[in-house]
C-alpha cells in the first residue's frame, strides 16, 4: 500500500514535472497585500537608463518593445529588417506586472553613436542610425508591413500625409452626398415617385472604404537586417566609447517549420472559431456538424526565443517547446464574384470583397478532400453572410454570400470567407488539403478530419473491465491454489491421525 | 578445500577479522567457534565473497572466487544463521527457484527425495512462513542440500531448535559427513561441535587463536588428565595424602567426590587409587574424563590466559 | 570456467531471478490496481475531450489519446521503478539478497533479472493499454493515429530508463527507507527546481549589476538544463512533442539516448551493488 501511495504521488508530480506551462505567467502576482491598483500603487521611483527601443518584426507587423538594462539578450527574426533604437529614457518597476517600464514621455533622448555587431567576438558589422517609417498599406491587420528608410521614409510618410487627406476629401464629398440623397429621397417619397426598395438603392451614394492605409511617423534607429546566429552588440558613441549598458546579446533566429494553419468557424458556434496550427493536429469533430475552414500562412519558432521578441522581461524558461504564429492570410485573387448587375440596375452596397479564390502569389488554391483514399470533388473558397433570425429568435443562420445577396443582404460585405466541410456521421478517413491550379498539394496545409461517433458518457468506463477482471482471475487463481493446497493438507493430517 | 592467508577485514571504526589463517582439509567437519563478535559471520562473509577482504588471501577448492565464481558458488552449500524464505513463496516454490538457480536437472525428483527425508514433503505447498522455526532449519537444509554441495556452510544451524529439532539436524550432518562432504560450522553451541567436528578453530576479537582437533585443544590447554572418584567415606588424612603424590596436579574435594588432575605422561591411576585406599576412604568409583570444549573455549577465550595461543600475544 | 559459459550463466541466472519476480508482480493485487486506476483517470480525460467536442463541436489537438496515454504510462512507470526501488532494498534488509547470493548469482545477473523483471510487466502493461485504448476508441468512435504507436514505442524506452533509476538507486541504498527517500526526492527536485526556477524567473532584481536572487536563478537554470536532459519525464514529453512535429531525428534521438542512459544506470548499479555490498 505504501508503495500504491507513493507511486500515485511521484506520478502526479512526474506528470507535473512534464508539462511545460508550470511557468508562472509574468502578471501573476500571490502577494495580495501588495496588488494595488493602478493609481494607488506605491509612487514609483525613476530613474534615467539606456534602454534599447525596438521595432521587432513578428512575421505579420512590427512590435514595439523596449529593453531594460536587466534584460541581456535582444531576440530577432532573421533575414527581415529589424530597427533597433538606442534612447535615454527613465525607467521604474512596476510591481503589478513585475516588470520595468518606459516613461517616454517624459525622457526620449536619441543617443548618438553607431550600433557594432560582433559575431564569435569579431567586428562583422557597424550600422549608423538613419530615419525610418513602418507602414501597412492594407491595414495594419490585413496586408503586409513595409519599412522605408533613409528618404524613402520620408517620401512614404509624405505619401501617407497626403493619402490621409484624399480620404478626408472622400468621406467629406460622402457625407454632402449623402445629405442632398436624403433630401431628395425625402422629395421623392413625399411626391409618391418611391414604390420599391430597388427605387432607394439605385442611387444612394457609396461611402467610401474605411482608410486602412496606416503609418508610423519618420524615427531614427539602426536597421538590423542579419542571418540566424548569436551576436553580440553594443553602442559606440561619438567619442568613440561604449555606451554603459548597451552590451547586450543579440539572437537571430528563424523558423524551423512554415505551414498553413486554420481558423476552423465550426456552423453553431460561428463567434467562437478554433484555430488549428500543426499540421500534424487531427480536427475533432462532432458528426452532422458543418465546418468553414479559413487559411492562414504560420511558421513555427523556437517558444522562448519569440516569447522574449514579443516580451523581452518575459521569465526565462528551460523548455524545447515550439510556437506556431499565425503571419498572414492568404491573398485574395483579384477575381470577383461580385458584379454590378447592370441590366438590374442593382448596386450592391458595401465593401466589395474580391474572391472566391484564395492564392499565394498567383497561384489559387481550392481545398482538396480525400475520404478513404479516394478523391471527392474539390471544394471551392466562397464568402459566407451570417443571418440572424429576426425578432425575438435566438439563432442564425450561415448563408453563401451569393444567397445572402440574392434574399436581400445588400447592405453588409460577407462575414468571413472559408472552404466548408459538410461533416457527415458516415464519413472516414477525411483529410483534406490545398491544392493549387498547378496541382500541387501545399505543404503543412493537410489535417485529418476525425468524426466522433461517441459521447463521452459512462460507456467508456467499460474499458476497466479489462484490467479488473484479469487482476481478479490472476490474483483469484494464486489465493485459490494455496487453499487447496492448504485443505489436502488439513485432510491428510486428519486421515493420518 | 578451504584456505586463508592472514586474511584481514577492516571497518572504519574496528578491525573485524586480524590476520586470520586457517585451513579446512577435504571431507572434514571444521568446526568455528567464537563468542559473539569474535568475527566469525565475517570470515565466513569473505569466504563465501560476500564481504571483500581488506587483506590477505583466500581460496576455495584450490582457486579464488574471482577466477571460477559460478563453480564454485554450484559447489557450496550454506544454511545461514537466518533462515529467509520469499513469504509469496511455497515452499515448493522457494526450493524449485533455487533449484533453478542451481541448473538441478530432474528438480522434482531432487526436492520430493530430499523434503521426504526431513519429513517435511506434506507442507511442501504451503509458505514456510506458516513452519515452525525447526521445520523452516530443515527446509534451510533441503535448499542448501538440493545441488549436492561438495562443502557445506553452516552458521548456527541449530540455533533456537528444540532438542528434537538439535537431533534431526544433528543427524542431516551426519548424514552428510558420511557422505563425504567437507563441512563448516560456525557455532557457539560448543556441545554439538564437540559431537560432530573433527576440527576446530577458536576465534576471539577477531583473531584466530586456536586451530587444532578436539584432543590437540584440550592437550594444549591442559596437559593433564582428570580423574574423577567417588568414595564412601572421607578421611581427614586425604587431602594431605594426595597432595604428597607428586604426579596429582591438583586436587579438589567436594563431599564425597574428588576431582583429580593427574600428571599425563603416563597413567598414574593405580597410584592414585592405592593412595586413596591407603588414606582410610573407600572407592565406590572412579573415571576419567577429557576437559570438555566449553572448558577449552572458555581458557582459549579468557584474557588472563591469552599466552596459551599459538605464539600469539595480545 | 570460460567467459562465454560464465555469461550463458549468468543470463541463465538472471533469467530464473526474472521469472520469479515477474510471477510476483503479475500475482500481487496492487499492479491490476495501480493499473485500473492509471486507466480510469486516462478514461476521465479522454471524456472531458469528448463532452468539449459535444458542445462546442470541435477541437482541434495532435492526438485524443496522446495525453491520457501519457498519464497512464508515467503513473505505471514509476509504480514499476518505485517496485523496483523496494524490492531490492528490502531483500538487502531481510537477508534475502545475502541468500540468493550463498548460490551462483553474481551483481549481473541479480541486476539483469530484477530489472528484466520490471520492465517485462511493463511492456506487458503497454500490451494491455493499447487494448484498453482500442476499446476506448471503439466506444467514443474516435480512431487512434498512427502517431500513438510512436509514442508507445518512446514510453517503452523512456519507461525502461526510469525503471533503471529505480534499480540504481536501490543497489545504492542501505534500507528500503533511504531507498524510498532518495527516490522520492529525486523525482520531487526535478518538478522543484523547475518550478523554482520559474518562479525565481518572476522576482525582478533589486539592482542591475549584483543580486543573489540572480545568481540564484542562473544556478537553477543551470540545474533545470541538465535536469532536461536526464529527467525520463522530459525525455517523454520533449519526444512526443518532436514526434507530433515530424521531427523523427529528434525522435530517435530521445530513443537513442534514454537507451544509454538505461544502459548506463544498469551498469552503475552493477558496480553499485558490487561497492555497496549485499550485507546491509
Amino acid at each position: 500500500m505504501r508503495k500504491f501511495i507513493a507511486a500515485i504521488l511521484l506520478s502526479w508530480l512526474g506528470l507535473m514535472s512534464m508539462d511545460t506551462d508550470v511557468r508562472i505567467v509574468a502578471a501573476d502576482n500571490h502577494d495580495d497585500d501588495k496588488r494595488d491598483l493602478p493609481g494607488l500603487v506605491d509612487k514609483t521611483e525613476k530613474r534615467e537608463e539606456f534602454v534599447y527601443g525596438v521595432n521587432a518584426y513578428n512575421g505579420t507587423l512590427y512590435q514595439g518593445v523596449f529593453h531594460p538594462p536587466s534584460v541581456d539578450t535582444i531576440y530577432l527574426l532573421a533575414d527581415t529588417i529589424n530597427i533597433i533604437s538606442p534612447r535615454k529614457t527613465l525607467i521604474y518597476y512596476w510591481a503589478v506586472t513585475n516588470e520595468y517600464k518606459a516613461d517616454f514621455d517624459s525622457m526620449n533622448e536619441d543617443i548618438p553613436g553607431t550600433l557594432e555587431i560582433k559575431l564569435k567576438g569579431e567586428l562583422v558589422l557597424t550600422v549608423e542610425p538613419t530615419d525610418y517609417v513602418i507602414q501597412y498599406p492594407e491595414g495594419i491587420t490585413r496586408g503586409a508591413a513595409e519599412v522605408y528608410l533613409g528618404g524613402a521614409a520620408q517620401r512614404k510618410y509624405g505619401e501617407w500625409e497626403e493619402a490621409l487627406r484624399m480620404y478626408r476629401l472622400d468621406v467629406s464629398e460622402y457625407y454632402e452626398a449623402s445629405r442632398n440623397w436624403r433630401t431628395d429621397l425625402t422629395e421623392r417619397v413625399q411626391s409618391g415617385k418611391v414604390t420599391s426598395e430597388d427605387d432607394v438603392l439605385v442611387s444612394q451614394p457609396m461611402r467610401p472604404a474605411d482608410f486602412l492605409y496606416s503609418s508610423t511617423k519618420v524615427f531614427r534607429g539602426v536597421p538590423l537586417n542579419l542571418p540566424p546566429g548569436e551576436y553580440d552588440i553594443q553602442m559606440r558613441n561619438d567619442a568613440g566609447k561604449i555606451v554603459a549598458d548597451s552590451v547586450k546579446k543579440l539572437v537571430v533566429f528563424q523558423s524551423d517549420r512554415v505551414g498553413v494553419g486554420y481558423t476552423v468557424i465550426p456552423e453553431d458556434k460561428w463567434t467562437t472559431p478554433e484555430q488549428t496550427y500543426n499540421p500534424d493536429e487531427m480536427l475533432y469533430v462532432r458528426s452532422d456538424n458543418t465546418l468553414y475552414l479559413d487559411p492562414f500562412f504560420e511558421s513555427e519558432y523556437n517558444e522562448q526565443y519569440f516569447t522574449h521578441l514579443e516580451a523581452p522581461q518575459a521569465p526565462n524558461f528551460v523548455n524545447f517547446d515550439w510556437k506556431w504564429v499565425k503571419e498572414e492570410n492568404f491573398k485574395i485573387s483579384d477575381s470577383s464574384k461580385w458584379r454590378r448587375s447592370e441590366d438590374a440596375d442593382v448596386t450592391f452596397i458595401g465593401e466589395r470583397r474580391p474572391g472566391p479564390h484564395i492564392n499565394d502569389e498567383g497561384i489559387a488554391y481550392d481545398m482538396q478532400v480525400v475520404e478513404r483514399d479516394m478523391l471527392q470533388n474539390p471544394i471551392e473558397f466562397e464568402d459566407y453572410m451570417v443571418r440572424q433570425n429576426p425578432g425575438k429568435a435566438l439563432g442564425y443562420e450561415i448563408l453563401e454570400a451569393m444567397e445572402g445577396l440574392s434574399q436581400g443582404m445588400r447592405d453588409r460585405s460577407p462575414d468571413f470567407s472559408a472552404f466548408q466541410i459538410i461533416v457527415r456521421r458516415s464519413i472516414q478517413d477525411l483529410e483534406v488539403n490545398l491544392q493549387g491550379d498547378d496541382g500541387a498539394i501545399l505543404s503543412g496545409s493537410g489535417r485529418t478530419v476525425d468524426v466522433v461517433r461517441g459521447s463521452g458518457s459512462t460507456d467508456l468506463f467499460l474499458a476497466l473491465i479489462l484490467p479488473i477482471v484479469l487482476g481478479i482471475v490472476m490474483v483469484g487463481y494464486r489465493r485459490y491454489s494455496l487453499k487447496i493446497h492448504r485443505e489436502k493438507l488439513a485432510s491428510a493430517s486428519i486421515e493420518n491421525s | 578445500m578451504i584456505s586463508t592467508r592472514d586474511l584481514t577485514k577492516t571497518y572504519p571504526e574496528v578491525e573485524a577479522v586480524k590476520s586470520v589463517t586457517l585451513n579446512v582439509q577435504a571431507g572434514e567437519v571444521y568446526g568455528f567457534l567464537g563468542p559473539n563478535g569474535a568475527g566469525k559471520s565475517t570470515t565466513m562473509a569473505m569466504l563465501l565473497g560476500l564481504v571483500k577482504p581488506t587483506s590477505g588471501q583466500l581460496s576455495l577448492f584450490g582457486t579464488s572466487l574471482e577466477n571460477d565464481y559460478f563453480a564454485i558458488k554450484n559447489a557450496i552449500g550454506v544454511v545461514g544463521e537466518n533462515p529467509y524464505f520469499f513469504d509469496e513463496m511455497t515452499a515448493w516454490e522457494f526450493l524449485s527457484f533455487h533449484a533453478d538457480i542451481f541448473m538441478i536437472e530432474s528438480k522434482e525428483n531432487r526436492i520430493n527425495e530430499l523434503m521426504e527425508n526431513v519429513g517435511l514433503r506434506q507442507y511442501a505447498n504451503i509458505r514456510p512462513s506458516e513452519y515452525s522455526r525447526g521445520m523452516r532449519q530443515k527446509l534451510s537444509f533441503v535448499r542448501a542440500l538440493l545441488h549436492k554441495p561438495d562443502l557445506l556452510m553452516l552458521d548456527e544451524p541449530v540455533s533456537g531448535l528444540d532438542p528434537h529439532g538439535i537431533r534431526q539436524i544433528r543427524g542431516l550432518i551426519e548424514e552428510q559427513k558420511k557422505s563425504g562432504t567437507t563441512i563448516f560450522i560456525s557455532s557457539h553451541i560448543l556441545s554439538e561441535i564437540e559431537r560432530t567436528a573433527d576440527r576446530i578453530a577458536i576465534m576471539h576479537k577477531g583473531k584466530l587463536l586456536v586451530e587444532d582437533n578436539l584432543d590437540g585443544l584440550r592437550y594444549s590447554v591442559d596437559q593433564s588428565v582428570r580423574v574423577n572418584v567417588e568414595v564412601s567415606n572421607v578421611p581427614e588424612t586425604l587431602s594431605g595424602v594426595l597432595s604428597d603424590i607428586p604426579h596429582i596436579v591438583d586436587h579438589n574435594i567436594d563431599g564425597q567426590h574428588i576431582e583429580i588432575r593427574l600428571d599425563a605422561t603416563s597413567d598414574h591411576r593405580a597410584e592414585l587409587s592405592s593412595a586413596i585406599t591407603a588414606s582410610g576412604a573407600t572407592i565406590i568409583g572412579m573415571e576419567t574424563r577429557k576437559a570438555s570444549l566449553e572448558e577449552t573455549f572458555m581458557t582459549f577465550t579468557d584474557d588472563n590466559v591469552i599466552g596459551l595461543s599459538k605464539g600469539e600475544a595480545q | 570456467m570460460s567467459d562465454t559459459s560464465t555469461m550463458y550463466k549468468q543470463i541463465q541466472t538472471a533469467l530464473t531471478i526474472h521469472r520469479r519476480d515477474f510471477r510476483i508482480a503479475i500475482f500481487g493485487p496492487v499492479l491490476y490496481i495501480v493499473t485500473t486506476i492509471s486507466i480510469a483517470i486516462g478514461i476521465v480525460i479522454i471524456r472531458n475531450y469528448l463532452n468539449y467536442i459535444e458542445s462546442n463541436g470541435l477541437y482541434p489537438m495532435p492526438d485524443l489519446f496522446s495525453f491520457p496515454f501519457r498519464w497512464v504510462i508515467i503513473l505505471t512507470s514509476v509504480y514499476l521503478a518505485f517496485s523496483a526501488v523496494v524490492a531490492i532494498a528490502r531483500e538487502r534488509e531481510s537477508g534475502a539478497m545475502e541468500l540468493l547470493f550463498y548460490g551462483p548469482v553474481d551483481n549481473v545477473s541479480y541486476v539483469l533479472g530484477k530489472y528484466s523483471a520490471q520492465l517485462t510487466v511493463y511492456c506487458l502493461l503497454i500490451i494491455l493499454y493499447l487494448i484498453c485504448f482500442f476499446i476506448l476508441s471503439n466506444i467514443a468512435g474516435v480512431q487512434i493515429p498512427a502517431n500513438f504507436y510512436m509514442m508507445m514505442l518512446l514510453s517503452l524506452f523512456t519507461g525502461a530508463y526510469l525503471i533503471s533509476v529505480g534499480v540504481f538507486v536501490s543497489t545504492m541504498s542501505k534500507s528500503v527507507r533511504s531507498a524510498t527517500l532518495v527516490f522520492i526526492t529525486l523525482i520531487a527536485s526535478t518538478l522543484l527546481i523547475q518550478a523554482s526556477q520559474a518562479w525565481l524567473s518572476n522576482i525582478a532584481p533589486e539592482s542591475d549589476y549584483y543580486n543573489p536572487v540572480l545568481l540564484l536563478q542562473q544556478l537553477l537554470g543551470w540545474i533545470q538544463v541538465v535536469l532536461t536532459w536526464l529527467s525520463p519525464f522530459s525525455y517523454l514529453n520533449y519526444g512526443v512533442n518532436e514526434m507530433l512535429r515530424g521531427n523523427m531525428t529528434a525522435f530517435l534521438r530521445v530513443i537513442g539516448l534514454s537507451f544509454v542512459f538505461c544502459i548506463t544506470f544498469i551498469f552503475s548499479s552493477i558496480i553499485g551493488l558490487k561497492i555497496r555490498g549485499v550485507r546491509q
